[in-house]
Order: structure tokens, then sequence, then C-alpha cells
């Protein structure tokens, strides 16, 4: 701690940060452009301007400016004289004499952080009376818009799409004040993250483009607190809903997950939650036809189907739905006829992964991925099965020139000055896979096969590591060499990880990557591992499931089977989970079938009551993510007229005599009750508890409206004049309303983690996140609760984890068929978001040239896929980036059955095409 | 038949009494227009004058609500007690030589005793309300009138002294030779003080200053309950005015005209000064207001009785 | 006490100056073009709507009677979807209109809008737009502004340089 003074004000602050860190932390108001918490300083915009003092006789100081200056102890600057003043507003009138008068149909507008900074530097009449600069604009795909007239050249775009997240196509190009940030032509922005330009970008040049044709400003938005669903790291986001849907989603910081940037997936693939493309009315199928029902009618009917089924019940959970909707399901069906709403590979991975967890060997948070300092990824391809932690991966792995930089006492904010030890190589990060991912351009070292012998690879690491017996006795050179300069890597690192997942759906890699982590923690206690589940709550699930019952899905069909014929489905399709036949077969021999939920998905058309449920928008809930983080999210609205909470369902159906003041919490306290791995839920019903909560907030609730909130009074009266009343949330912490607790005082009440939306008097941009910037330790509201503690008597040998690396008996012919992920596709919620399911790719088969040239086959002609296990026909694609000998599909696109994967495939053509491919080009995708 | 037509007497003062408070709202509203270069009610009947039936027509189909935290039966009572007391008081008055309900020869102690009771009126009303706003104005109007009371009683007694009775008639019937206002003018102004005090009526509106506390002892009140405290106030300014002519300005004495248009006529008058205090004086403090009380019209009213007692004395003597 | 009699005779005096009252609906009182009545959505000169949906009358408006959606036409023109104002709850302050940065919403001279039901006093956006322009005859928001939604193109609009050539390195 250093002791700086301020205008005249003494104050304690943290060493080692630039002074504009510091005085923002302080809360006191400073402009500033360029310097962004995640991407340092670099000096640019000149705006932060303060004069600096020698020493306290010192009466005239000279201006510096307060991003590019370290606190030192006794440094005395001032903000508040006139020639610093006059310098910042000289500064912004220059900025703002050719910016467009476009505020009023600016997306930014409200919400925009020139606005904001021109308001605090006190400009506010333009004397420039020349033209104005203008721009053409750039078409940049169906995310973002561009607008380049808005430009002031404060460089945050390009700094954050190449520097910080590795894109290669958008550029700053041009000179003098032609300086212009675009691709070279139009075309779609190919980085994942390129929908955090929206928020990077300090004025309206990117903007969100889906919400730009709907729009509403910052201040209509009602907003909460939530988590992603679309992959399993948890990230939080803050959805703003007006006029019962969801507008936009934006990141809401949290330190230890997704910090400042979210995913693209995560920010556009809200849309399935809009009412027109949702289940809306309860319907009964019978054989004279539909029928919708009320929802009273339909908890009767559900009930009546409960009372009556008895003991031939069965549920079956689901990996997205909420730990509470999960729980509820178990509850009515009870434990044993509860079963796992995942197919059979992915839930021996998850257990796998649950018995990883327990072992000892620390699951790490995106924060420690960040700071780990060489990384072995195996099987995976991050940008497209966990995008954020691609992006901490790629901070990750600059550790080693931040190490450098600290050793030549260069701050670490000094972005452009650390990036300048670009001569210093990389920290080590090692890449398995079968496809090139999306990581290889930051990786040292790469191994590209299909998924058996990355399996035997990795066990050879263990090997390497720890003299762990290995599987196999003959290795190949390049493998035992390849091995040996991982093994060496992560044994000479201070802080090494290892990441794995489910998406291979080969548990042998995960048993293997199990043996390195086994291996390594012995070796480094500071190892850590992460790893990457398919669904938001996968671990919920399984953690809910992780009993002595038999409860996969084919004990579920065997169940079926033996005439257990009334099932109740919650939020899940059958047909993404298993083989079609088999789902078939299952539906065949069901009485009844009962489903929950809000997607239009493949097994809808077979259920014959179908409950309308809330998507998470609308809902509240706990997930618990990859790291074993339980977060609790909560609805940005009240639920949609017709429709309930899953667990609402469950739970008034039961028409038992129950308590009045039932809730969700009191649902979560049964589960921490019942289920010891469940049991740490308590500390997360502390966080939420309102009644220890009320003393501290006034008796207030937190709003979800802004204090701007605009249109009470006219947003329901063309239905009815008379206003309805306020939706309630009684027992929550947030209210559907306007009033509550101010956010000026969410920061000293430590309840910054669930501010539904960022917003500070001055400061109505995102960057107002600053005056809710606070380290607090865990515990607080918001930050959720680490539910795996690794046990003691969980520590199991890991090394008995035997991979089955059994290679099938492969023919000349076969091919490796292997799952290929797509960040836009392979989700099925996103791809019910229009502007997710415009980049998704369409159902191929991806070959290699090689492989394709010596079958004598040719782009697009259409195949047969044949195994032992299913038949299916699909044009080809030849792509160079597979592995020789492997072939990948794209996984779980709506329109694919479900396949057993990986497979060893042959093919057979069935229609040569008769579009024909010059040499190296290919025809471009229909 | 004296027994017949003492009943058909009482219930035509009654009427008329009931009909002239309800035309006073009208008057007093067409009157603070006029002064405030308005026009007033005009519209209902000719020259608004049905404005009065409209409003009574309205609060007699509100809703008569009862607040379920009052204290129910006081809760009802209260407004009956402020009209009753009013009524009661005019039983003594003297319209003309021989047009009267009672004649009563402690008709001075009469009067101060009804204007004294309708005190509990807005002291009940303002307690069993049951709503911390009610309370402060009962409280205040409970100081209001006890003090106000004292030396009205007293400005009263110089009257007496002259007239030599308590009886209203005589003391009208004393004033053949001059009405007492010339001789007792300091006891005039402060009885009209004091008057308009215990009704409460601008300036000395404290226990209902909707600038403070809301509408004080009737916060709670609505419908015909409402209207009652309307409808007392009124009577009251009737009292008083006619107490005023009755006490001051020689009742029906005058030339030419018949005795109860003298009265009526002088009344008027009185009441339209009240209605001028109201139009032009701001309401004071309330702290003002017992200071002035106690400090200035008490002792003036003592000296007042102690010289007109003195210069009958020594006229007497 | 001198004071409060003189009062009372100030006030006494009233009683032979004439009302200033306006008895309505005989006679009409002259409200200026610029009274704050009903309020209108006028069009710009090209007869396009002058409303962008920038909700900036939505915000600024005290009993929160307007509400609105964007929506973007073919040309990306920014054009309200639905615009409602709830005249029940209006108080004709006119905020609204000096909020308005394209003069789209004004408001007009015309008092007189009673209705027995209550639901007729919501206007929709066909209600409240007129055919003219209202008090502002030659403004145009988007040749001003810096967006090209098909009224001018790019650096066509007024005081405004013809588009920058990014390809260009010349000093």
């Amino acid at each position: 701690m250093v002791t700086i003074d301020v205008d005249g004000r003494r104050y304690q602050v943290e060493a080692g940060q630039n002074l504009l860190q510091a005085c923002l932390s302080l809360g006191l108001n400073l402009p500033y452009f360029c310097w962004h918490p995640a991407l340092g300083s670099v000096g640019a915009c000149r705006q932060c301007a303060v004069t600096q003092y020698m020493d306290a006789d010192d009466n005239r100081g000279r201006l510096a400016m307060a991003c590019m200056t370290p606190v030192s102890d006794g440094l005395r600057i001032s903000l508040q004289n006139d020639a610093e003043k006059a310098f910042r507003s000289g500064i912004i009138e220059t900025l703002m004499s050719r910016h467009p008068h476009d505020c009023p149909v600016c997306e930014e507008g409200g919400d925009c952080h020139l606005q904001d900074m021109t308001v605090m530097s006190g400009h506010h009449r333009r004397r420039y009376r020349g033209a104005k600069r203008t721009f053409h604009n750039q078409q940049l795909g169906p995310l973002v818009r561009h607008e380049m007239n808005r430009c002031i050249t404060c460089f945050r775009c390009v700094r954050f799409y190449r520097d910080y997240a590795g894109g290669h196509d958008l550029h700053a190009m041009g000179s003098r004040d032609r300086t212009y940030f675009g691709r070279v032509e139009d075309g779609n922005l190919e980085s994942p993250f390129a929908g955090n330009l929206v928020e990077v970008c300090p004025t309206g040049v990117f903007t969100d483009k889906p919400h730009g044709e709907s729009y509403s400003r910052k201040w209509d938005l009602q907003s909460a607190p939530a988590i992603c669903v679309h992959c399993s790291l948890g990230c939080n986001i803050s959805p703003g809903a007006r006029y019962g849907r969801l507008k936009r989603v934006q990141n809401r910081y949290h330190p230890d997950i997704n910090g400042y940037f979210l995913c693209d997936r995560g920010r556009y693939g809200f849309r399935f939650t809009d009412p027109d493309r949702r289940l809306l009315q309860a319907l009964q199928r019978t054989e004279e036809g539909e029928e919708t029902l009320s929802t009273g009618n339909a908890l009767s009917r559900l009930w009546h189907r409960i009372k009556q089924a008895d003991q031939h019940l069965i549920g079956i959970g689901s990996p997205r739905a909420s730990l509470e909707a999960n729980f509820a399901l178990r509850q009515i069906v009870g434990a044993k006829n509860f079963y796992a709403g995942v197919s059979a590979v992915e839930d021996e991975m998850v257990r796998l992964v649950l018995q990883l967890m327990y072992s000892g060997v620390r699951s790490a948070s995106l924060r420690e991925v960040e700071q780990a300092d060489a990384i072995l990824i195996l099987g995976e391809d991050l940008i497209h099965t966990a995008p954020r932690m691609a992006l901490s991966v790629r901070q990750a792995v600059r550790n080693n020139q931040r190490r450098q930089a600290e050793a030549l006492h260069i701050p670490l904010w000094q972005d452009q000055a650390v990036r300048n030890l670009s001569s210093i190589a990389l920290s080590p990060c090692f890449i398995t896979s079968s496809y090139r991912t999306g990581l290889d351009e930051v990786a040292s070292g790469l191994w590209r096969n299909s998924p058996q012998s990355q399996t035997l690879v990795a066990d050879l690491i263990a090997n390497k590591i720890n003299e762990i017996p290995s599987l196999s006795k003959t290795h190949s050179e390049g493998m035992q060499t390849w091995a040996i300069m991982v093994a060496d890597a992560l044994k000479q690192a201070r802080k090494p990880l290892i990441i794995a997942g489910c998406s291979t759906q080969y548990p042998a890699l995960l048993a293997a990557a199990g043996r390195i982590m086994t291996a390594l923690k012995s070796h480094n206690p500071a190892a850590r591992s992460a790893f990457v589940l398919p669904e938001c709550n996968s671990l919920g699930l399984a953690l809910l499931t992780d009993n002595d019952h038999e409860n996969r899905l084919e004990d579920a069909f065997d169940a079926a089977a033996q005439g257990k014929n009334h099932l109740i489905l919650l939020e899940n399709d059958l047909y993404q989970r298993a083989a079609p036949q088999q789902v078939d077969q299952f539906i065949g021999q069901l009485g009844e079938l009962t489903l929950l939920d809000y997607q239009r998905q493949r097994t809808f058309s077979k259920a014959d009551l179908v409950l309308p449920v809330t998507p998470f928008s609308e809902s509240g809930g706990t997930l618990i993510n990859n790291e074993g983080r339980a977060q609790y999210y909560f609805a940005a609205q009240p639920p949609a007229p017709g429709t309930m909470m899953s667990w609402h369902w469950l739970w008034e159906s039961r028409h038992e005599a129950r308590p009045v003041d039932e809730n969700a919490l009191h649902l979560l306290q049964q589960c921490a009750a019942s289920d010891p791995p469940l049991a740490r839920l308590t500390e997360l019903l502390k966080q939420l508890d309102l009644s220890t909560a009320d003393g501290r907030l006034g008796y207030m609730q937190l709003p979800r409206k802004s204090q701007r909130y605009s249109g009470r009074t006219a947003i329901d009266a063309a239905d009815d004049v008379r206003e309805p009343a306020l939706a309630q949330d009684a027992q929550s912490l947030l209210s559907f309303d306007m009033e509550g607790v101010p956010p000026t005082q969410v920061r000293d009440l430590q309840l910054s983690r669930l501010l539904p939306m960022s917003w500070y008097p001055g400061w109505n941009s995102g960057q107002s996140v600053h005056k809710f910037m606070q380290e607090y330790s865990d515990g607080r509201p918001g930050s959720g609760v680490l539910m795996l503690q690794p046990a003691a008597d969980h520590e199991s040998d890991l090394t008995t984890l035997q991979p089955d690396t059994e290679v099938q008996q492969t023919s000349d012919q076969s091919l490796t068929l292997v799952p290929r992920h797509y960040l836009f596709g392979s989700d099925p919620l996103s791809m019910d978001s229009p502007p997710v399911a415009s980049l998704a790719p369409s159902s191929c088969l991806m070959l290699h040239p090689e492989d394709a040239q010596r079958r004598g086959l040719n782009p697009h002609d259409l195949v047969r896929l044949e195994s032992s296990r299913f038949h299916l026909e699909l044009p080809i694609k030849t792509d160079n980036t597979l592995a020789p000998g492997v072939a990948a599909i794209p996984w779980n696109l709506p329109d694919q059955p479900w396949l057993p994967l990986p497979q060893q495939v042959e093919l057979v053509v069935v229609q040569r095409s008769n579009l024909i491919a010059r040499d190296g080009e290919e025809p471009a995708d229909g | 038949m004296a027994e017949f037509m003492t009943v058909l007497y009482v219930l035509l003062t009654l009427l008329l009494l009931l009909v002239l408070a309800a035309m006073l709202i009208w008057y007093e509203r067409r009157l603070l227009a006029l002064w405030q270069d308005r026009y007033g009610p005009n519209r209902v009947g000719p020259f608004g004058l049905l404005q009065v039936a409209a409003d009574m027509i309205k609060i007699f189909f509100k809703e008569d609500w009862i607040p379920p935290f009052a204290e129910k039966a006081v809760f009802v009572l209260a407004p009956a007690v402020v009209v009753i007391t009013m009524l009661l008081a005019f039983a003594n008055v003297p319209f003309a030589e021989s047009l009267w309900v009672s004649d009563l020869n402690v008709g001075v102690l009469f009067f101060l005793a009804m204007s004294a009771l309708a005190a509990y009126s807005t002291i009940l009303a303002g307690w069993s309300s049951n709503n911390k706003y009610a309370l402060l104005g009962g409280m205040r109007a409970a100081a209001q009138m006890i003090s106000y009371d004292v030396f009205m009683g007293l400005s009263l007694m110089g009257v007496v002294l002259l007239s030599g009775s308590f009886n209203l008639r005589e003391i009208v019937e004393a004033q053949q030779q001059g009405w007492h206002i010339t001789s007792q003018f300091v006891a005039f102004g402060i009885f009209m003080v004091a008057a308009v005090a215990e009704s409460h009526r601008l300036p000395f509106d404290l226990p209902e200053a909707e600038h403070e506390i809301i509408a004080g002892f009737h916060t709670e009140y609505s419908g015909m309950k409402f209207g009652l405290f309307f409808v007392g106030e009124y009577l009251s300014v009737l009292l008083i005015s006619a107490m005023s002519v009755v006490l001051f300005f020689g009742g029906w004495l005058g030339p030419i005209l018949p005795p109860f248009i003298w009265f009526c006529l002088k009344t008027l008058l009185v009441v339209s000064f009240i209605i001028l205090l109201r139009a032009a004086i701001p309401r004071p403090r309330f702290d003002q207001l017992m200071a002035f009380g106690w400090k200035l019209m008490l002792p003036l009213a003592l000296i007042n009785l102690l010289l007109t007692g003195a210069v009958l004395l020594w006229w007497e003597a | 006490m001198l004071s409060q009699l003189r009062s009372l005779w100030k006030v006494f005096q009233h009683s032979f100056t004439p009302p200033d009252t306006v008895q309505y609906p005989e006679q009409k009182p002259y409200l200026a073009p610029r009274y704050r009545g009903r309020i209108v959505l006028t069009r710009d000169p090209d007869g396009e709507e002058r409303c962008v949906a920038c909700n900036l009358c939505a915000a600024v408006c005290p009993v929160d009677c307007i509400a609105l959606q964007q929506g973007l036409d073919e040309n990306g023109r920014w054009q309200a979807e639905f615009f409602r104002i709830n005249f029940s709850r209006c108080i004709m302050c006119g905020l609204c209109e000096e909020a308005c940065p394209t003069y789209a919403i004004q408001l007009t001279p015309d008092v007189e809008m009673c209705e027995y039901d209550r639901q007729n006093m919501v206007y929709e956006k066909e209600h409240l737009l007129i055919a003219g322009s209202g008090k502002y005859p030659d403004y145009n928001f988007y040749r001003v502004a810096g967006k090209d939604v098909g009224v001018k193109t790019k650096g066509s609009g007024d005081n405004e340089q013809p588009p920058e050539d990014y390809r260009s390195l010349l000093p």
C-alpha cells in the first residue's frame, strides 16, 4: 500500500497499479478512453490528464497522463484544478469536433462512454464550424454493426480484437485522421469474441446488430444477474428485457470466471427465449387431436397422472435445467425412478470428471487458468466447446512475457511495452486434437491424431512425469519425444494446468487426463485441472444422480421395457441423447409422456401432455459450472402468461398440504439436506437469504429496472388502460421494480456481484463497472459457492483409471469418425437464435483431402457412412485441418440424429457431385 | 295548540337553519370568488345556487367509509356533536321581538356552554380516527378552544353588565338607546376573534391546517360524516354572526323595515365580514395563536370588564 | 395589526374589480400556436415520419405515459414500430417536445380531448401522426446526422466531407 495525495486528500492505494486505475478504484471521476482494465494502458487518448506535483512545495506542477503514471508513495496530484480541466475539455472538444449528430439513432446512446466523458469533461457546445469527416461502413456479419463515422480512434477495438483475443481480420488502416478500423473487405468477423467490441468500443462504432433491429435503450431494460446457459463455464451475464422479451445480453463482471468478456454464443444465443419461438400453452394430445389447456386444468391433469401412475412413474432430468427443477422432479418420482437425461457416454464422462474433481486435483477457475504457465489441452477445441476458457488460455500463454517484463521492472499495465517483448517465447501450451483447434496458433506443441492416439500419448506423458506404468509398451518415436517434451514442460512449470473434457465423447482420453493429473499432483501441489463439460448444469445433474441407484438413460429404457410406462421428461430432447431407433422404441413402450419444456424440439411432437415452462430469462435457479461452482441466476422478467418454472409446475401439482411460503429457496434447502454432495448449497442459501440481508438493505430489494425506466403507464395501455399490479418477487433479493437499493449503495452493501445492470450516476455505459470493483472474500451474494471440496475419503488413486484404448480393428478403408464442435451449431438452445443459426455449418462429412483423394472422392459427393451401429448419408467437404485417417461431422446440429462417436466408419459413394471442384479450391458452400 | 305551534316553529327554524347553512356555502364561495376576481360556482341552477344541492347529492352517495383502525362508535358520534350543539345554541337566539324557540334567562351562558361543548366534536373525532394527523388536529382544537373560551366569556360580561341581564331578549331591548358596539367596541373585537377561533375558521383553522397536518381532525372522514362537520362549521358561522348581532348590534332593532328583516340583514353583514377575514388574513403559527390569546386577548378582556364595571359604578353613583 | 386591517381593506376593494375568469365553453380563450395541448407526431419535408424512436421522450416523461419500440426499415432508418401515448396520464408538460431531437413530437393548441371511456385516451402512432411538418417546416434530421439511411449518401449531408479513402496513406 502506498499513500497518494489527490486534491489535498490522502488516500491509501494498492502499489503497482497506474494512477488512473487507482483514482477510479477510489471512486474518483477521471475521464479516459484508451485504457481498459483488461487491456492495460497505452496513453493514446490523452484524456486522463492530471497535474502532478514534485513535492509539497511545488504549486505549478506539470500535466501527466494518469494511465501512464505508476502510483508511488507520496505522489501528489490534482484532478480538479483549472489547468488539467481545461486540457481535458480541450481534448474532448477535439474528439467531438467531427463526431456525427447521431446520438438519437445510435445504439450506444445512453450506454455510451463518449457521452459520459463529454458530460464529465464539461464540453457542451461545438465551436468547430468545419465540415465533418465521413467514412463508408462495412458489413461485418450478423452480429456486429459498423458505423465508422463515430470513431474517436482510441484503438481499443484492435487492441482487444487482435492483441487480447487473437483475431486476425480487424485492422487499423489508413493514416492521419483517416484511420479506419475494419476488415480488409466486407465479411463476417471471424473471432468468436467479436461481440465484445460492442462493449469495448467507447462509442457507437461497433454496436449490437440483432439488438439494433428491435432496440431499447439501456435505461428501459429490466435486467437481472443471470448465468449463461450455453456452455458449462457459467459466465455471468446481464440479460435485459423489455416488452416481454429479452433484448440483449451483456457481460456481468465476475473476477473468477468471465471477467470483462463473453463469447458470441453467450451474447447472441439468447433468442430462443423469444415468446414466438417458445411453447406458451399447455397441450394435451389424444387420439382425437390436440387440445390446449388452461394452467389450472393442466395442473390437475399432471396431478392426476402422477397419482394414477404411482409405481409406474419415471422421470428423466436434464443437464440444462436448474438444480431446483431436477430436484423437484426427483422428489416427485422418487430417487430410484429418476434418470439422468444424458447419453450413456456423456454420463460416464461426467461421472469420471466428478471422480477426478473429488480426488484432489483442484479445479481451476478461469482466473486461475490465466495464471497457468504451462498448459496441456487434451482433445478439446476450446474455442468451440468452452470459448471463454480459450480466451483465458490465450492470456495464460503470455505469462512468460509477463514474467520477463516483471524482471525488467516494467509494470504489467504498460501494455505496449510488455507486448514489445514478443521475442520472448510464449509459455508452453500443448494441444492434442483430431483437427485444428482455434488455439493451435499459440501452441508450442501439437498432437493431431485420432482420439486413440491422443489417449496413448496422454498416457505416456503421465508415465514420463511420474513413472506411472504405461498401458502400452510400444510407442512410436515421435510419440516418445512429444510426450517427453510435454512432461518436461509440465514438470518445470510453477503452475501447470491440464484441460480435458467431454467433447471427444471418448472416456479413455479423460481417464488418461486423470492419470496425468494424478502424476502431476504429487509432483507439484500447485497443479490445476480444468474440465469442459457438455452443458450448463451437467455437473449439477451428475451430483443429483450420484447415488447407488441405476439411473443412466439406458436404465430408463430398461425400466420402460419392464412396464414403468409413465414418463415425466424435464426440459430435454431425447433424440439428442440416444439413437433415434432406441428413443422411438422407448417412447413406443410408454403409456404417457409428460414433457416440461419451452422449446419445440423433436421429442415435443411425441409428448401427450406438454407443460410450458420458463427459460432462464424468466426463472430463478442454481447451476453448477465446470469448476463445481454453484451459482444462482435470477429471472430478468416474470414468467410469460401461461408458463411457470419447471419446479413450480411439479410442486404445484402435488396438491398436498404445503407451507404457504414455499419457494425456490426452500427447495434448495431440501436439496442441500437430502444430498450430502450438495450440502454446501446451504452456503449459497446464506448468500440469497433476504431475511439475513434485510437489515443491511433497509428492508429494500435490488431493483431490476433502472431508475429511469420509461413508459410504465403506457406499455400495457393498448390492452387495458388500467395499469396492472407489479409482478412480485417477494422472497428474492431482487424486485421487479424501479425502487429499492440505489446503485450508489450497492458497493457499500457488497452486493456488486448481484447488480442487475452496471450503472452509476455520471457513468451510464458499461464502464461504470469500476464503481463496483471490489475485492471481497467469497461468500458475498453473487460470488457463487464451490460445491466440490476434495475430500480425504475420496482421495482415490487415479492411476487405477484404466483408459480403454482398445483400438478397434480397422480395415484400410475405414476412418475414425469424430464429433466436431461448433461455437455456432453444437448448442441446440442457441441454434434457436437466428443470429447464431445463420452462422452455423451445414451437416456434412469432413475429410482430409488426402483421404478423399485416396478414395476418389470429390467435395459435395454424397456418401453413405457405414458402421456397425449406424448408417447416414452426407455430402463431403474436404478439410486439410483434420488429422489424416480422421473424419469429422458437426456435432449436435438440430436436424442431425444422435450418433455414437467416435466410431470406425466406411464410406460408400451414393451420388457424385456435378459441381467440378477446381484444384485446391472449394466451391462456395451452398 | 301552543305546543303544536312551538313544535312547528322548532321544525321551521331547524329547516331554515340547515338550508341557510347550506346556502352559506354557496354564498361564501361566491364571495371569495368575488374578492379573488373569479365567478365562483355559477353553472348549476340560477347563479349556481343549485351547486349546493349537487354537492349534497354527491356527498350522500359517497362511500360512507369507516377506517378499520378507528374507534367506531366515537368516530360515528363525533360529527353529530357539533351539529347538535350548534342547533341547540340557536334555540335561544331571538330573531325578532317575539320570534324565538325558548327565552332562557341564562341565554348568554347557554350559548357559551354550547359552543364549549362543540369542542368535544373535534377532540373526539381527532382521537377516534387513530391517525397521527387527526390526533394532532384534535389536540390543537382542544388547546385552542379552551384558551379562547376563557376570554370569549369575559368579553361578554361587559355587555351583560350594561344590560343587567343574561337574557338575550333583554340584552337586545337594552340597546334601544344605543347599540353596545359603541360602548363595548373592544369587547366586540375580542368576541369576534374568539368566536372565529371557536368555530376554527380561517385565519384560526389550525386544527385542520391542510398545509401542515393534511386535514387535521377530519382527515379520515368522508361522505356525509364529513358533510356534518361542514354543516356544523357553517352553522357556527351563522351562530356567531347572529350572536354578535344580538349582543352588539341591537338585534332586530331598526327603523322602517320589519324587525326580522333587520336581524337578517345585520347577520348577513357580519357573515360577510367573517368571510372577508378568511379571504384576507393568513393563518398564524400555533404558538402565535396561543400567545395572542393568552397574552393579548385575555388581559384586554379583563381590562375591558374592569373599566366597564368601574364606569357603571361611577355612573350609578 | 395594521397590515391585517390594510389587507382586509385591499381585499374588500376587489369587490369592485371585474373577474378575470374566461367562461370557457361559451367563450374560447386564445391559445397561442406554441400552447402545450394535444401531442402530434410530424413528418419531415419529404413526407417521412420524423420520429426516429430514440426513446428520449419516453425517458423524460415525468408520468411515464409514452411507450414505443424502435424498428428498422429496409434502408436502416430508425422508425417507431409502435408509439403509444396514454393521454389519461399525460400532464401536457411539453418535456417530450423539448427532448425530441428531430422535432417529431410537437404540442398543439388543441386541449379539448375528453372521453367517457378512458381506453379512448390511449393514442397509437396512427392517431398521433399528422401529414405536415408542424412548427419547423424545413428540418430533416437525417440530413444533419452522420448515418446513411437512404435520405442522403455518406458525405453528402449538411456540413459533411466526402467519405475518406482509408486505403490512402498520403499525409
